[in-house]
């Protein structure tokens, strides 16, 4: 089973949310994916060293100048401006190549072939008790994660339990990181810019077709919006996790949790429920 | 042939203000220098998810634009720019399209020498 743990708005817990139910699975087959690539911070709660690091690449266009004609094709095929010819020569910015192969297919000279460009790593850690924990880590200047994160997600397809710690936003990065979950929990907050993100990524997960709940942190009593929002969209309220300070504290300490507030054991474990009931 | 000369503008009328902005303003206004005239071009790239910048240069290269008149220039294009030998001015924030112009040629722009976004 794949879960995808997902927000819309960034720092509504996402981590919080996939760590902890890592640990309340404490099952040692189980794998978190940590696929915010940009930020990755799952590795800060176990505080462990990775076992190994891998190194993901992707292809971009390599011009033979002996046989570039400098005619002008491969730059006016690219979607994304990544070929530029000048003068005497054609400039490509790997950055901002898509790996689409249109240049390479299209030259008339063939003097275009794909290298391969590092566009970051993922790191293999350990947790003892608790499973493996994928880290992918995209290189600084890279403008494009999507493919990072289908490569972490080629992880351990066989684990009985996925949990992926997703990206922020409902760009194509989040799209990448939840494609193929059997079910999504949405990790809000009830707070304007929460709500606001919480609406696209609904749809997102209506798009999709993927079942999924919300998972409100930070709950202070008052969530009539929510509440309505849920009816109305059919997408339960799987938990409310109570505002803590003791627990924000803890958490930024890197201590445990799951003893800052003993009930979210309890909250872990009927999320789990549900998620089982549902999918 | 003698090269061209392109200024970042707003609109596409010689008196349109400038636009900042290089590789996501609205239209360039290409003046050349042999008829003295402007041609006014919408920017492709204006806007490209990624990549405006060198859309629009290799915009302007296809016209055979040899100097460009903008305020805000982006690394990537900065560094194809250099590459192809094109010169940059600053010092246009304010101005109309034609003010700018004058300004070149009266040799009142500041050349930009590294990116400036």
């Amino acid at each position: 089973m794949q879960i995808a743990v997902a927000s819309g708005k960034g720092g509504t817990g996402k981590t919080l949310i996939s760590t902890t139910l890592m640990k309340v699975l404490n099952d040692e087959r189980v794998v978190l994916i940590d696929a915010d690539v940009e930020e990755p911070n799952a590795g800060l709660v176990f505080n462990q060293s990775p076992l190994t690091t891998s190194v993901v690449h992707r292809l971009v266009p390599t011009i033979d100048p002996d046989y570039c004609t400098l005619c002008g094709d491969c730059a006016a095929i690219c979607n994304f401006n990544a070929l530029v010819v000048i003068p005497d020569q054609v400039l490509v910015f790997n950055e901002l190549c898509h790996s689409c192969g249109a240049c390479v297919a299209l030259c008339p000279q063939s003097a275009i072939r794909e290298t391969k460009h590092p566009l970051g790593v993922i790191e293999d850690t350990l947790v003892p008790g608790c499973g493996t924990l994928s880290t992918g880590r995209l290189n600084v200047g890279e403008a494009l994660s999507p493919p990072l994160i289908k490569a972490c997600k080629q992880k351990a397809p066989g684990a009985p339990t996925r949990i992926i710690d997703c990206p922020p936003g409902t760009t194509c990065a989040m799209i990448e990181a939840i494609k193929g979950s059997d079910y999504c929990l949405l990790v809000t907050e009830p707070t304007p810019l929460g709500r606001h993100d919480l609406v696209l990524s609904l749809e997102a997960l209506q798009l999709l077709n993927i079942p999924g709940g919300l998972v409100i942190n930070r709950w202070q009593g008052n969530d009539q919006y929510l509440s309505d929002l849920s009816r109305r969209t059919g997408f339960p309220i799987l938990a409310r996790i109570p505002f803590s300070p003791e627990l924000a504290r803890s958490y930024m300490r890197g201590a445990e949790t799951l003893e800052a507030m003993p009930e979210l054991r309890c909250i872990m474990t009927d999320i789990i429920r549900q998620i089982k009931e549902a999918v | 042939m003698i090269k061209k000369i392109a200024i970042c503008s707003t609109g596409s009328s010689p008196s349109s203000q400038v636009d900042e902005r290089f590789g996501r303003c609205a239209c360039f206004m290409i003046w050349d220098p042999e008829t003295k005239d402007f041609e006014p071009l919408a920017n492709p790239a204006a806007d490209a998810a990624h990549g405006a910048g060198t859309g629009a240069v290799q915009t302007l290269l296809n016209k055979n634009v040899g100097f460009i008149l903008a305020q805000r220039v982006g690394p990537k294009a900065f560094a194809v720019l250099k590459q192809a030998d094109v010169k940059i001015y600053g010092g246009i924030v304010g101005k109309t399209v034609t003010e700018a112009l004058d300004s070149y040629r009266a040799e009142a722009l500041p050349e930009l020498l590294s990116p400036s976004n």
